[in-house]
């Protein structure tokens, strides 16, 4: 029952929250805007009046950007150090921005304003980018030991039985995402307590991220993996359609806009729908 | 007396024993050589103990005095060998990571021991550390017409890091292992003005040369392996103590390696007369039905469009990753690809490399030309015919990957490789492949030569390149052609089927290409569209001067102009394409000779676009992007492709944010 409730609950509270989830799709577009459209100009130049991109037509004909990546090889690099230094920017304001989430989906109200929420980021920005480090630094190493390893084993060659560590690595990658969903648990439950507490204790959070965890595992496990599998068919969709979708007219462009913005706005959507749901395991206790 | 009888009578059952066919009805070469060897796998100590009979024929005119042998395995000897010296590092620090050849006893056909004869020499770069070729002077030099008999005792102690040939664990790939003749060539080969011995160095950047020759090999080796060699299987014995032995016989095939592992699987299956055996790792099961469907279309393929795969058998490996270093290589009769588990069928890397590795049972294995001389003859040859099947069979423009969203084809991967180098200038394609600059001997010997050839095949059309290959196959089958000769050939086939319009053949396109360095790159500089105009002038008259005009039709035509320019030093015969805004199209031809050239039309329409070359038959050309203008550019699919990015980004981050 209580996990039916956490999701109900979950979806309650992320609808409550939408004004802040558009709030967070309209940042981080404005953010990759800031690399994407230079980016774009440069490359309709660069195409000038060339049929060349004809080979877009379609699909994408690789020939086409490997064509241009010597010509263009300088704005590829500054665009790969523009997208690290994104990753990075729009990872911080994901940290940021959770905050102000969490606090609006434990308010549990229509009331919270656009600014209720972004000085609850403000407030909670460091122990969350504190959590969100640790947690991170979790995952990695748990995908370092589990994903990783085989592959160094096999090519460190030996007489290993491919087949064998073929399959090892299979199951290993199956331990990883359990594994994954834990280190997801912890974190949620250390912001949750977070967002709720009057002090602000990094590890106070996290060891009641560990213990909410382990106490209530069946249900918590279960609803992070209904919300997780809810988010990979969002993400899995929206690669699909943005792959899939060839408009070939300036009207099918801004159809695609369109589309892969809902599609967006409902991933921002179901990340809030996980974080209100722990929220609301977190509330009954 | 009775000695004198004996041996012949033995050399008799020998002989008949190396010529009798087994494999195929009729010899196929002239057979100058053959390997009886007896060979015995010491799985521990990583070493084939063999004994083995070598016979060279003299068919040149003149006596030989001396007689010279390849011993490949000696290049993983020491870090000091010419291979090592040219690729850097070294066998490795410990005993069993060497490899070499020890001859522990040789004698001729009347029991001479010659081993107090041996010396090593250097022929291509005077390194002394270099122990790849064996020279052995003869007590009597051996006279036209005669056979040379040798008994060889040696040892191959196999290498661990496996280049092309070598172990690493139970696996083993048994390549260049035993001391092979090099090649006699007689005055007038490829332009020689003596005859002598062809036998190079072992280097980083080079792969064989050697005569067609009949091997009868029998290998013992633990029961618990699984071999597949370059032969067909003649016979397989339990003989205890876990022992078994395999007899394998080849006949006219350039080269004899083998494989044993205990835990290859083995696939079979035939095409036509050739039963294919396909060696893989457990686990790769995915990977078994696409790999025999490439080499069933490379065979299909080249067999209809070059001649005839003569050989019944064919046996093809795909080796485990402890093995990587084996996958890619070839020996005529097996090759060796390379694949991953799970590859996805939209990319077809491990087809691409079995198409390629089989074609060279054509280019170097049918046609043996000398790969340490003249690398483009067979990787360039055969890239360019890889690039041909892959495109045909696996989609044109999708050859080497086929994803629903995006895609490349294999001749545009090697105009790539070609055109996006550097280095394309730093020599033509005639150097010896150690001796490519600057790193260059993949780029030019493979790409560049694969790209020239395309170009060569756009030029003079499909059907006639394709005769040029018949009648190349036809006239060099089982010898030894040179660059020259597939130059000739060529030369004599234009002339023929193209008279008209390459009466001098096709020099001038080779001596831009093969023998050339230039670039080759053609431009659009420009379209202009002018309005035609009528007469406004001032004219006399009874009064004076005065200001006339004269009304005609003019001024509802155009006056339109695609201006070409020719950037780099080839010159070669384009077709350019004029796309008009009443729909219709034009499609002029240039020779491409002068530095620019304008092509004028006047008519009611005006000019929209323009393409050179618009069926990319001129794969050389160095940049497509300035072969095409139109006046009404079309950005949306570049738009398109930025929008998509930028979705992904954003939920790639989202990904990234827990």
């Amino acid at each position: 029952m209580k996990i039916i409730k956490a999701i109900t609950s979950g979806f309650q509270r992320s609808a409550r929250a939408s004004k802040q989830i558009l709030v967070v799709w309209l940042i981080n577009t404005l953010a990759i805007s800031l690399l994407i459209v230079p980016f774009r100009n440069l490359l309709v130049n660069e195409a000038g009046n060339s049929m060349a991109p004809d080979l877009l037509k379609g699909g994408t004909d690789l020939a086409y950007w490997l064509d241009l990546m010597p010509e263009l090889s300088g704005p590829f690099t500054g665009f790969m150090i523009g997208l690290l230094a994104l990753i990075g920017v729009v990872w911080l304001l994901g940290v940021f921005l959770s905050g102000g989430l969490f606090d609006t989906l434990r308010a549990n109200s229509c009331g919270v304003t656009i600014g209720d929420f972004f000085k609850a980021s403000a407030q909670l920005f460091f122990p969350y980018l504190w959590v969100t480090l640790m947690v991170t630094g979790l995952i990695i190493i748990s995908a370092l030991l589990l994903l990783a390893a085989p592959a160094f084993i096999l090519q460190g060659g030996g007489s290993l039985n491919e087949e064998l560590v073929m399959k090892i690595s299979e199951i290993l990658r199956y331990v990883f995402m359990a594994v994954l969903l834990i280190w997801l648990l912890v974190a949620d439950y250390a912001r949750a307590w977070l967002a709720a507490a009057d002090k602000k204790r990094v590890f106070r959070a996290l060891g009641y991220g560990f213990r909410a965890t382990f106490t209530t595992f069946f249900t918590s496990f279960l609803f992070i993996l209904f919300a997780v599998a809810l988010q990979a068919l969002l993400t899995w969709g929206g690669v699909t359609l943005t792959s899939g979708f060839q408009p070939e007219t300036g009207g099918g462009l801004f159809l695609l806009f369109l589309l892969t913005s809902v599609l967006l706005i409902l991933r921002i959507f179901m990340r809030t729908f996980r974080y209100g749901g722990i929220t609301s395991l977190y509330t009954m206790g | 007396m009775i000695y004198r009888i004996s041996l012949i009578v033995i050399v008799i059952i020998w002989s008949s024993c190396i010529n009798g066919q087994v494999v195929l009805d009729e010899p196929l070469s002239s057979r100058l050589t053959a390997y009886n060897i007896d060979a015995r796998l010491n799985a521990d100590a990583k070493t084939i103990h063999a004994s083995m009979e070598a016979m060279w024929v003299n068919d040149s005119p003149g006596e030989v005095p001396d007689v010279q042998m390849h011993l490949y395995l000696n290049a993983f000897r020491s870090n000091k060998s010419t291979f090592y010296l040219s690729s850097g590092g070294g066998p490795g620090l410990r005993e069993i990571d060497y490899g070499y050849v020890d001859i522990l006893s040789l004698s001729d056909s009347r029991g001479e021991d010659l081993i107090g004869r041996m010396e090593y020499i250097q022929p291509d770069d005077g390194n002394e550390h270099d122990m790849t070729v064996l020279r052995v002077p003869l007590s009597e030099p051996v006279q036209p017409g005669d056979t040379l008999w040798l008994n060889i005792e040696f040892v191959s102690k196999l290498p661990s890091t496996i280049r092309r040939t070598g172990f690493t664990g139970n696996f083993f790939f048994v390549a260049q292992w035993f001391p092979k003749f090099g090649v006699y060539e007689n005055r007038g080969m490829g332009g020689l003005e003596t005859d002598g011995w062809n036998c190079h160095q072992f280097h980083n950047n080079s792969e064989f040369y050697a005569n067609h020759s009949v091997y009868n090999v029998n290998v013992t080796l633990p029961a618990e392996y699984v071999a597949g060699s370059g032969g067909m299987l003649i016979d397989e014995q339990e003989m205890g103590d876990s022992l078994k032995v395999i007899s394998w016989r080849a006949e006219d095939i350039v080269d004899f390696a083998w494989t044993a592992w205990p835990d290859y699987q083995v696939a079979d299956d035939t095409w036509e007369h050739v039963a294919i055996r396909f060696l893989y790792p457990p686990g790769r099961e995915d990977q078994v039905e696409r790999q025999m469907q490439a080499v069933k279309n490379a065979l299909e393929y080249l067999d209809e469009r070059v001649g005839p795969y003569p050989w019944p058998h064919l046996t093809f490996v795909d080796p485990p990753a402890i093995g990587g270093g084996a996958g890619g290589m070839e020996y005529t009769t097996i090759f060796t690809s390379s694949s991953m588990t799970g590859i996805p069928e939209w990319i077809h890397m491990p087809e691409m490399v079995t198409v390629h590795e089989f074609g060279h049972a054509y280019f170097m294995g049918i046609l043996a030309s000398n790969e340490f001389e003249e690398p483009w003859v067979d990787e360039g040859i055969n890239t360019y015919w890889e690039t041909r099947i892959m495109d045909h069979y696996w989609g044109p423009d999708k050859g080497l990957v086929n994803h629903p969203l995006f895609w490349l084809s294999d001749k545009m991967m090697q105009r790539l490789r070609y055109v996006k180098s550097p280095m394309r200038f730093v020599t033509d394609n005639t150097p010896s492949s150690w001796e490519y600059p600057h790193g260059s001997y993949g780029m030019m010997s493979y790409a560049k030569a694969a790209v020239w050839l395309n170009t060569l095949e756009g030029i003079i059309g499909t059907p006639v390149m394709d005769e040029v290959f018949r009648e190349y196959y036809r006239r060099w089958g089982f010898s030894h052609p040179t660059g020259r000769d597939f130059v000739d050939v060529t030369n004599e086939v234009v002339k023929r089927l193209l008279a008209n319009s390459f009466p001098d053949g096709m020099d001038w396109f080779f001596d831009q290409t093969l023998y050339g360095t230039g670039d080759c790159d053609y431009r659009i500089a420009g379209i202009t569209n002018h309005k035609g105009r009528s007469f406004r002038g001032v004219m006399q008259s009874d009064s004076g001067m005065v200001v006339q005009e004269v009304k005609d039709k003019a001024d509802t035509l155009y006056y339109s102009t695609v201006r070409l320019e020719r950037m780099g030093e080839v010159m070669v015969p384009l077709e350019i394409m004029v796309w008009f805004d009443d729909g219709t199209t034009v499609t002029r031809e240039w020779d491409g000779k002068s530095r620019y050239s304008d092509l004028e039309f006047h008519g009611a329409a005006k000019i929209t676009s323009a393409r050179i070359d618009p069926e990319m038959k001129i794969l050389m050309d160095t940049d497509i992007s300035n072969n095409s203008m139109t006046t009404e550019p079309d950005h949306v699919p570049v738009r398109r492709s930025v929008r998509k990015m930028a979705a992904l980004i954003h939920l790639f981050t989202q990904l990234l944010t827990i």
